[in-house]
């Protein structure tokens, strides 16, 4: 086994040889004789490439394509607008989800933690955003103690178990609408525009 | 007044095709329906199916059209999808035993399944070569036939494996051998198993 000409047998393979390249290999395989019969394989496998013809479609192949794509037509106008008309209708889901989330945990914190949150703006030098946050703070208690209130009364006359079953149930119904919705999107394909 | 269609470049066609032109689309058929035939043809060796699973090729890329961007060039692109394609098709097949991802078979052990029978009659040398060739591991496989037979760049060939440059020259060095190993054993008539 000699491996001294690999590189630039891997040149040769590659049309990148010089002359003086050139002229070292051909010494060397002048009296390697197991470099010669790789040589020989090498220049086989490239010319035989050069050779090798390259498989033409059968006939009939563009037509067998096309009648496929007729049937499924994904770019139709329709299918387009439709497409369009579920991105805005997910869009509108999840940016709904987005900023009642936002809203909940952020008032929730605001009403439940103001007086934290707003030291920590203050101690970390952040006085205007603490007095930008101030008043939301104070909305956002005088929400949760008013929701406080009503739901006070409203345990004096529905029993606490059939409150958490409406909860409960409200919740699954909506996140099964939200599931179906997405799902059903998903199984559209979406158009990208340019 | 009837487009031409000829003149367009791909990307243009593209977004015609997105935009419910089907003769864009025919026209991106008639552009790459050899190159994808004679790639998954390589992969696959079996005519009909080849023919079956190129189709299927250009329907995947008419679902995906939109998703091109020019970043790459699209011959590129359609080689990455037929590539992927392929790969996808054999493990699905379930006699398919062969190890079909790319990183798996890196870790296989290398192995002709070049039958005596084929080793004595082929004695042409492009029919070896052929043979050589279609005995190839798929990642050693793919990167020679594009290099080689369709005459692209390691760039380009970097773009559709999607592995680093290095990896491609590491592939094709190995492939290159093992063609000329098997070239070698076959014109000796000895059976490579």
């Amino acid at each position: 086994m000699c491996d001294k000409n690999i590189d630039l047998m891997m040149k040769y393979m590659d049309g990148g040889l010089d002359d003086f390249e050139k002229m070292n290999l051909e010494k060397h395989i002048e009296v390697c004789e197991v470099c010669a019969e790789d040589f020989a394989a090498y220049s086989e496998i490239l010319h035989g490439f050069e050779k090798m013809e390259i498989e033409e479609a059968p006939d009939g192949f563009g037509e067998a394509v096309m009648a496929k794509v007729t049937q499924l037509d994904l770019y139709a106008p329709e299918k387009v607008a439709e497409n369009r008309r579920i991105k805005v209708v997910d869009g509108l889901i999840f940016g709904a989800f987005g900023v009642a989330a936002f809203v909940l945990f952020g008032g929730g914190a605001l009403a439940l933690f103001g007086g934290e949150i707003l030291g920590w703006f203050y101690g970390a030098g952040l006085y205007g955003v603490a007095e930008f946050v101030a008043p939301i703070a104070e909305v956002c208690s005088a929400v949760v103690g008013t929701i406080s209130n009503w739901a006070t009364g409203l345990g004096d006359i529905v029993p606490q178990e059939t409150m958490i079953f409406y909860g409960v149930a409200f919740l699954v119904v909506f996140s099964v609408l939200v599931f179906l919705q997405v799902h059903m999107s998903r199984k559209n394909v979406v158009v990208k525009e340019k | 007044m009837k487009m031409c269609y000829t003149e367009k470049s791909d990307y243009d066609l593209t977004v015609m095709v997105a935009n419910g032109d089907h003769d864009a689309f025919s026209e991106l058929v008639n552009r790459y329906k050899n190159l994808v035939y004679s790639v998954v043809l390589r992969m696959i060796s079996d005519k009909e199916e080849a023919n079956d699973q190129a189709q299927e090729v250009f329907i995947k890329l008419y679902k995906n059209i939109g998703k091109y961007s020019d970043e790459f060039k699209f011959s590129t692109w359609v080689i990455r999808i037929a590539t992927n394609h392929v790969i996808d098709f054999r493990r699905r097949s379930k006699n398919h035993i062969e190890a079909s991802n790319l990183d798996d078979m890196e870790d296989s052990a290398v192995e002709y399944v070049s039958s005596a029978e084929e080793t004595y009659i082929a004695k042409e040398q492009s029919k070896m070569l052929s043979d050589a060739v279609e005995n190839l591991p798929d990642m050693y496989k793919l990167p020679v036939v594009l290099y080689h037979q369709q005459g692209m760049s390691y760039q380009e060939i970097s773009d559709i494996v999607g592995e680093p440059i290095s990896k491609i020259k590491n592939r094709l060095f190995r492939a290159r051998k093992l063609l000329k190993e098997s070239l070698i054993s076959m014109q000796r008539g000895e059976s490579y198993v």
